[in-house]
């Protein structure tokens, strides 16, 4: 009941008049997830926002507002009033979706600097899976192939310029090779196309393809992470191949607008470092096979910024699609 | 006419004045205004309407509805 | 054989333990509420109330979702046929008949026979789920673009079926449904489309708002603008029961609807939409009266609404296999299993059987507990009809902005209903049919991503189509059911030149 309640506050945040004198928080905190329930945004904003409920014994509940592809919902943070209780659960693609609107000449949706970043929760590298039947067994051979065959190995992902057709052109390039894309709408769909055996290829979060993986129906080739991924000690990553441009990870992040009072934002910070500890937390997390990844105030900023930097290289590299 | 009116008012009202207040601000002018039912009828029925589906679908079942200035 | 039978026998021995039982109940209670709402179907539905279901255990979570699920889809035709407000762009077809059954005081019947064909179709599909689901769906990933593009197309060809009017009319209709289904981020390019710096329009145009405000709305304003109130249908007890004859002509296309919907619903994607459209066309094309059909036609109501919950039992069958997000409902269910920690995969069935077998019983019983919380309830529904119009309208106005608004939790969605509200409300007025616009929004964005994914996979040539079985396959049951319904043409103008010639004939020997 109390929850529910919680949920439906981000519009009260964004018109209610807060005085300033108030301790913070003193009302109901709203953390925006832009994508629908079930995605990996939503499944990690709801662990956090039940987290820091705990710590700041204060109600945090979380709303689902979604729509092309995420930017609904950072814009709606991005306007909102700095006060520390309207909050956004962003993932890689904050990065991605101004840079693709600058590409097009059209009034962004945001910025990035329209937001101050909090903290890191999880970052996750991608991994590369080809279909079990497919002849190459290792990235090397697959990467040789491309080279050999420009433009005919073909890759899914989850839309174009979304996460997994940038990991995938941040390898094309660190590599030298042309790969050709079929973006799908969503991860889900681009999965079920590497499975069908439709494309030859996918750049994949980790935990949506292991079991099918350990189930022999695709093969890991490499992962874009500077470490392995630990339920897959046996895959490379392309650092050690080689290819140290390739990294890329699906990490989320807890943003505020910019603006917000830098004793809140003090005190978010300490809020998600204890609730990143919260056993209730971290069993969550393994639930959904994300390692928790945290850092915080410059570490975070240092990490958002290489990656914004690599994204945004990214976006300009692949340039306007022009179809045929 | 009318009825196209008010749910303009409603889509513009919405987020601004809150769930329950513009439902309720609606139902009272098409029952009221429009099909011309007795003022104490009109208002219960109206803010009971707005209360019900509220608490049915924002308490119970936990779908977000806009609220209002002062939580309403 | 055994082995299934016996893994049932565990199933059954979970589903209908107290507590999970209780669970299931619970969940189809809500499923029902959420899916009266207008314009809340059961995908909304399922992502609206996925939340609440992430404190309970994962077998508990997902027959609870099940039985969300299963409620989502009986609570909607119950709008339909009631008020014509679709809670889905499946459920459009269903209002056309069953909502001219209800004004001729039919609804009781309505209800009782959409409500048994969605519990066969969706009994027969958990036992064709069970029974074929690894072979099926091994041949179901098969389908890649070419294949989903080629049934896309045989599905916009039925579309010359489906119209009891014009045909110009019914394809003016459709193109319009194509170029609203056009507006949104071009997915090959991120181009935006046509969305006027409107951010959300970005994702395109709603099915749900089009579909509430064309129907629903346009219905609203077109009976509370007349001068002299509807009267009120007041349904006695006996007419609740559908009559024998009634019984009699829905068995068949519930049977029909059943195995189309299912085969539809196996394919990954949401082609599970098509189910009922196709299903209503069929039964207008076998109907020995098919000029019933839009004044309420019962094999109107009964087709689609089976083939349409047998489709989405059927976008199970790959889900439930071989772990794979193959459609908008079982992604969020697998999404639930996730967080529950399950890993949804080809292994499920082995690692945690009494999830997986439990889910196939609880949706046995699922379907079973609805019709018996259905079949008494369409005496309770068709009594709304009794509130007088002047009540009626402006609750059902109110609830279909709440609907309409907590799907997406846009007031842009509200604005969307509302112009479609009036244009429908206008092409009424000129008799043009508003449900191929429906279907042309459906469509557009499908068809067109499957077409350029196709050329993406072939690196621009066509003939992937022609090349690939399935598809090529698909593509040649399209030319024979377009040269079908040319054929009438192509006689009546044998006809014509026959007359002509005759004509010349006798002008050459006066």
């Amino acid at each position: 009941m109390r929850l529910s309640r919680v949920c439906s506050l981000a519009v009260l945040a964004a018109v209610a008049v807060a005085s300033a004198q108030e301790p913070y928080p003193s009302r109901p905190i709203t953390m925006v997830a832009p994508f629908p329930p079930g995605g990996i945004a939503d499944l990690t904003a709801r662990p956090v926002a039940a987290a820091m409920e705990k710590v700041l014994k204060n109600p945090v509940g979380v709303l689902n507002k979604t729509g092309a592809a995420g930017a609904v919902g950072m814009q709606f943070v991005a306007t909102s009033k700095p006060d520390g209780y309207t909050l956004l659960l962003a993932l890689s693609s904050i990065s991605i979706i101004p840079e693709a609107d600058k590409l097009f000449g059209r009034p962004p949706a945001f910025t990035v600097d329209q937001f101050a970043p909090i903290a890191l929760i999880s970052a996750d590298p991608t991994i590369l899976v080809v279909p079990a039947d497919k002849p190459w067994k290792t990235a090397a051979e697959f990467v040789e192939d491309a080279k050999r065959r420009p433009g005919q190995i073909s890759y899914s992902s989850s839309g174009v310029y979304g996460t997994l057709h940038m990991a995938m052109e941040l390898l094309s390039h660190a590599a030298g090779i042309k790969l050709r894309h079929v973006p799908y709408a969503g991860g889900g769909p681009a999965l079920t196309a590497v499975l069908g055996g439709h494309v030859d290829a996918l750049a994949s979060g980790p935990a949506v393809v292991l079991p099918h993986i350990k189930a022999g129906k695709l093969r890991a080739l490499a992962g874009w992470g500077d470490k392995r991924v630990v339920a897959l000690p046996e895959v490379p990553t392309f650092k050690e191949l080689g290819f140290p441009d390739a990294e890329f990870y699906i990490w989320a992040g807890v943003f505020a607008p910019k603006g917000t009072p830098e004793p809140v934002l003090a005190k978010l910070r300490d809020a998600l470092r204890a609730a990143v500890n919260d056993p209730d937390f971290k069993g969550a997390m393994e639930k959904i096979e994300t390692p928790i990844v945290f850092k915080q105030g410059a570490e975070f900023a240092r990490f958002f910024e290489a990656d914004a930097g690599r994204l945004a290289e990214g976006v300009r590299k692949v340039g306007r699609i022009e179809t045929k | 006419m009318a009825i196209f009116g008010v749910c303009a008012f409603a889509a513009l009202a919405l987020e601004r004045l809150g769930f329950r207040t513009t439902v309720a601000l609606s139902l009272a002018f098409l029952l009221l205004g429009v099909e011309r039912r007795g003022l104490i009828f009109s208002t219960v029925f109206a803010i009971a309407f707005a209360a019900a589906a509220f608490l049915l679908f924002d308490t119970f079942l936990r779908v977000p509805l806009p609220r209002g200035p002062f939580g309403i | 054989m055994d082995d299934t039978l016996q893994n049932l026998a565990l199933g059954f021995s979970i589903a209908l333990s107290p507590a999970i039982l209780w669970y299931a109940f619970v969940g189809c209670v809500v499923g029902t509420l959420v899916g009266v709402l207008p314009g809340v179907g059961p995908l909304a539905g399922i992502s609206l109330l996925l939340p609440a279901t992430f404190g309970l255990d994962a077998t508990r979570a997902i027959v609870m979702l099940a039985g969300i699920y299963y409620g989502a889809m009986y609570g909607g035709s119950t709008t339909s046929i009631l008020m014509r407000i679709p809670g889905e762009a499946a459920s459009v077809m269903t209002c056309i008949d069953g909502y001219a059954m209800a004004r001729k005081g039919r609804a009781g019947a309505a209800l009782a026979i959409a409500a048994v064909g969605s519990y066969v179709a969706g009994t027969v599909s958990v036992v064709a789920l069970m029974l074929l689901a690894p072979p099926l769906a091994s041949f179901a990933l098969r389908f890649g673009p070419p294949e989903y593009f080629a049934l896309l197309l045989l599905g916009l060809f039925v579309l010359a079926y489906m119209s009891s009017g014009s045909m110009l009319k019914a394809l003016a209709m459709a193109a319009l449904g194509l170029l609203l289904g056009m507006i949104g981020i071009d997915q090959m390019t991120g181009y935006f489309r046509f969305a006027y710096g409107v951010v959300e329009l970005g994702d395109g145009i709603g099915v749900v708002p089009v579909a509430v405000g064309l129907f629903g709305l346009a219905e609203i304003l077109a009976t509370a603008g007349l001068a002299v109130p509807p009267q009120v249908i007041k349904p006695t007890l006996r007419e609740l029961l559908p009559t024998r004859q009634e019984w009699r002509e829905s068995a068949a296309p519930i049977g029909r609807g059943t195995v189309l919907g299912f085969l539809i619903g196996i394919v990954p994607g949401s082609a599970h939409i098509i189910s009922s459209f196709v299903s209503y066309a069929v039964e207008r094309k076998l109907a020995k009266r098919p000029q019933e059909f839009g004044q309420g036609a019962v094999a109107g109501v009964a087709g689609p609404e089976s083939a349409n919950n047998a489709a989405t039992s059927g976008a199970f069958v790959p889900m439930l296999a071989l772990g794979v997000p193959s459609g908008p409902i079982p992604a969020v269910m697998l999404a639930a299993m996730m967080v529950h920690g399950v890993s949804p995969g080809p292994l499920l069935i082995k690692q945690q059987p009494e999830l997986f077998w439990g889910f196939i019983a609880s949706m046995y019983v699922g379907n079973v507990v609805l019709l018996i919380l259905n079949l008494p309830l369409v005496g309770v529904f068709v009594n709304l009809l009794r509130v007088p119009y002047a009540i009626l309208y402006p609750s059902v106005l109110a609830f279909c902005i709440l609907g309409v608004y907590a799907v997406n939790g846009s007031v842009v969605d509200v604005w969307i209903m509302l112009l479609m509200g009036g244009l429908g409300y206008f092409l009424r007025k000129l008799d043009f049919e508003t449900a191929p616009i429906v279907l042309g929004v459906v469509l557009a964005p499908m068809l067109e991503m499957a077409l350029r994914q196709s050329l993406a996979m072939s690196d621009g040539q066509y003939s992937i189509f022609v090349a690939r079985p399935i598809s090529a396959t698909l593509l040649g049951v399209g030319l024979i059911l377009i040269a079908l319904g040319l054929q009438p043409l192509v006689t009546r103008g044998l006809d014509w030149r026959a007359r002509l010639a005759l004509a010349e004939k006798g002008d050459e020997h006066p």
